[in-house]
């Protein structure tokens, strides 16, 4: 019982001490109010997976329900690094980051209920501009590099529950806030204008923390020996950015809309299952507030196979395959949806298995994958892993 | 086996840490920047940001500087002479007797000896050999607040020469320096001169050196007073003991009055000029603001990039007192203006070195600029949140060490072709919005 206690604070301590959100994904943020985060850990990835409908346990906000499935405290992180490449206004653009899109946490509390909390990256706000240009200021003009920089980023914390109704059928609940800050500043060098000393760079910003809440809704049916099904129902409530510290700009205040999922998982063979999912959501409302911006109707396809009948280094593994595909949720207004294309794959392995029940697993996925619009073409390559440990 | 959740949690730790080296997407499409900054730069004439200009000498004193200047009629106008007091001569000296051994000997014979001065051959002025004459004087003077006209010039305490000039005096002897030849000049002395130097009864006479050739300019590092002995241990030898200055200074004429409004930086006593500033914190010109930015523009810190005062350097008249070296000047905020010139200083705005000022800038090159960077100053200036009373609003020029030279800088004062002006880089934007 000590050890569950401690165990339990662990986990809760590595929730709070991990950061959802991180370095930049997609040179698109600066076109839009941010890029997407959603998307789940290394297993989900792999699978094209839209973030329900998946058996074998996951910890995923977007699927409350699921988490039902384990019986042990338990809890799940994914790292991802991106590398990536935008074709823009004839020039090319290499980035890359490193980052934690999600944490989460089960609980189960005597098989009655779990409780389960997470923290997850919603929206990644990093990036940059820089433009070179002459000002007629001084003889002759002078050269001015001029740079915009957004940090930071959206992220979610939930807390949920999870019960199972009847053996087949089960449903969970999450609720929560928006988390984060982002750090908009604008900063201009002189690179040529002849002073006395030091010309120390323009600067100029503002701050603004994210608040609002949110909570998801879903519940899985399973249909033993065929599979199961999920669906979930996401209450995005207002994402509110309030200036802070000083910042004169003003704050905004943003309609999230309410998200669809649907997905489930076939067998197909006792060692093949086949996901696949829906995700539906309308950000047209959403991007009224935000200048030069709008919404798209959002609609993801994903869906992959899973293998699990083969052992790697001497453990139970599995291989996956997948595609996702769909439509950011914001775009230029002038421009046309973006529209965001994935081919992935990966690699699970259950680490540590004591009389049947999984306590470590370890989950690696690889996305190759393109965002194309009207403005140009992003290609990015991802790596994602997961890691999930349960205490007995 | 139970280590294997521990080594991947590890691995999984490092691997978001390291995977990636962080590059944030960057585009080059200047559109993306939601924000239109403009900027411009503005020149304030000294009418739009100054309002007074004052010059306060009297710090320090020319036996402060390590080199009394001596000249005659320089440049038609500077006569300089240098002051010394040298010690009584040597009681005692250490002389080896016939054997070789090393003795004390306290019973001296003073035969003659001779004054030597030793020239600063970079900052002299001389054209060829010039001829410069030690003579003695009677009256006492006090080395801090002598001058041309009063020998004491203290506050509680003020007395004339007989003759400006510390005259009358004696002339003892003459020597001749030639700057292509050595660095000194030696004025011999017999033995009933040297005498003079070594009355310990009455009060000890002071020795003066004065330049002979009109128009010659020099710059006296030392002098000393060095003396023949005949010790009684050793007769058939002749030892040199020396009497070192005392005290020592110059005295020059004419003293040079600093004009009204003009900006005097440096001499001997030295002066500074203060610069009163009434910043304007709303801008209705020049056109070329107007015509970027709406006007009237709010001055504020954050639309201040950079602000520079401009001074310019103007020929120095009387010319003798234009710098031969480089001088080096400084400007500091005065922190208590009601206390000047005595007020306290704040920290440099030219940095620990200050701001060399090359000495053609004021003959040849008159009319050079010098821009003194003073951003944060006009910043706290102009900045809304700041009460207006409580930062300094006086600007002091002044020279890095004072005194440093007899020789001054001149600069354009208020009203004047090269007056000071205010260059301000200004950017205005509008406010960063989240979107």
């Amino acid at each position: 019982m000590r050890r569950s206690a401690t165990a339990g604070a662990g986990l809760l301590a590595l929730l709070f001490a991990v950061p959802g959100e991180g370095a930049a994904q997609s040179l698109f943020s600066g076109y839009i109010f941010g890029s997407p985060m959603e998307i789940g850990d290394a297993r989900q990835v792999a699978l094209g997976s839209v973030g329900i409908g998946l058996g074998g346990t996951p910890i995923s906000p977007y699927d409350p329900a699921a988490g039902v499935d384990l019986l042990l405290p338990s809890v799940a992180f994914t790292g991802q690094s991106t590398w990536g490449s935008a074709q823009e206004g004839g020039g090319n653009t290499d980035f890359s980051a490193s980052r934690f899109p999600s944490i989460g946490l089960i609980y189960p509390i005597q098989n009655v209920v779990s409780v389960t909390a997470s923290f997850t990256g919603v929206l990644d706000q990093n990036w940059e501009v820089a433009e070179e240009r002459t000002l007629s200021v001084g003889e002759g003009g002078t050269q001015v590099t001029d740079r915009f920089a957004s940090d930071g980023g959206v992220s979610s914390l939930r807390f949920g529950l999870a019960r199972r109704i009847t053996p087949n059928l089960s449903v969970g609940i999450n609720a929560g806030t928006y988390l984060g800050e982002v750090t908009r500043r604008f900063a201009r060098s002189f690179d040529s204008l002849p002073v006395e000393g030091e010309l120390p760079d323009f600067q100029v910003g503002g701050n603004w923390d994210y608040g609002g809440a949110v909570a998801t809704a879903g519940s899985v049916l399973a249909f033993p020996g065929v599979g199961r099904l999920a669906g979930s129902v996401t209450w995005g409530g207002e994402l509110r950015a309030s200036p802070t510290g000083g910042t004169d700009g003003a704050g905004v205040t943003l309609d999230m809309p309410w998200e669809y999922r649907v997905g489930g998982t076939a067998i197909l063979s006792q060692a093949l299952f086949l996901n696949a999912g829906v995700h539906l959501a309308d950000y047209g409302s959403t991007a009224e507030a935000l200048d030069g911006i709008a919404g798209a109707s959002m609609f993801r396809v994903g869906g992959g196979i899973e293998w699990t009948g083969f052992s790697f280094l001497g453990k139970s593994s599995a291989l996956r395959l997948g595609y996702r595909r769909g439509e950011m949720p914001f775009r230029p207004e002038t421009e046309t949806d973006i529209v965001e294309s994935v081919i992935s794959g990966g690699l699970g392995i259950n680490l540590l298995e004591v009389q049947g029940a999984v306590l470590a697993e370890s989950d690696v996925g690889v996305e190759w994958g393109s965002r194309d619009s009207s403005l140009f073409t992003e290609d990015f390559f991802r790596l994602s892993f997961s890691l999930r440990m349960s205490i007995r | 086996m139970k280590r294997t959740p521990v080594v991947a949690l590890i691995a999984a730790t490092v691997f978001g840490v390291v995977a990636c080296e962080e590059t944030s997407p960057t585009s080059l499409d200047g559109d993306l920047i939601p924000v239109g900054p403009a900027t411009v730069e503005v020149i304030l004439p000294w009418s739009e940001f100054g309002s007074t200009i004052e010059t306060f000498g009297g710090f320090g004193s020319p036996d402060d500087l390590i080199a009394q200047v001596v000249a005659e009629d320089y440049r038609g106008t500077l006569d300089s002479r240098a002051l010394v007091q040298f010690t009584t001569f040597p009681r005692a000296a250490t002389v080896q007797d016939s054997t070789g051994e090393t003795r004390a000997d306290s019973s001296l014979t003073y035969l003659d000896g001779y004054v030597v001065a030793r020239i600063d051959t970079v900052r002299s002025r001389t054209d060829g050999a010039v001829e410069m004459a030690l003579n003695t004087f009677e009256q006492q003077w006090h080395a801090p607040s002598t001058s041309w006209d009063l020998r004491v010039d203290t506050v509680l305490d003020e007395q004339a020469w007989e003759e400006p000039g510390a005259e009358p005096s004696t002339r003892l002897a003459t020597g001749t320096w030639n700057p292509e030849v050595s660095d000194s000049v030696i004025f011999p002395l017999d033995s009933a001169t040297l005498a003079i130097f070594n009355d310990t009864i009455g009060s000890r006479p002071s020795a003066r050196v004065d330049m002979v050739t009109p128009g010659a300019f020099t710059e006296v590092l030392s002098l000393d007073l060095r003396i023949n002995v005949r010790p009684s241990i050793n007769q058939d030898t002749i030892i040199v003991v020396s009497a070192l200055p005392e005290r020592r200074t110059f005295i020059y004429s004419p003293f040079p009055e600093p004009e009204e409004d003009g900006i005097r930086v440096g001499g001997a006593p030295a002066w500074r000029t203060v610069l009163t500033l009434d910043m304007p914190t709303v801008l209705n010109g020049p056109d070329t603001l107007c015509a970027l930015v709406t006007c009237p523009f709010t001055l504020t810190p954050r639309r201040l990039n950079y602000a520079a005062i401009i001074i310019t350097s103007e020929e120095t008249v009387p010319g003798a007192f234009q710098p031969t070296d480089t001088l080096l000047a400084d400007a500091r905020p005065v922190l208590v203006a009601e206390r000047l010139p005595k007020s306290p200083l704040g920290p440099s705005f030219l940095g620990l070195a200050g701001r060399a000022l090359a000495p053609d800038a004021f003959g040849p090159n008159a009319g050079t600029e010098f821009p003194i960077v003073v951003t944060d100053f006009i910043s706290s200036l102009v900045d809304p949140d700041i009460d207006v009373d409580s930062v300094p609003s006086e600007l002091s020029l002044l020279s890095l060490l004072e005194p440093f030279s007899v020789s001054y800088a001149t600069f354009g004062g208020a009203g004047s072709p090269g007056e000071p002006k205010l260059r301000l880089i200004l950017t205005a934007i509008d406010t960063v919005e989240i979107r």
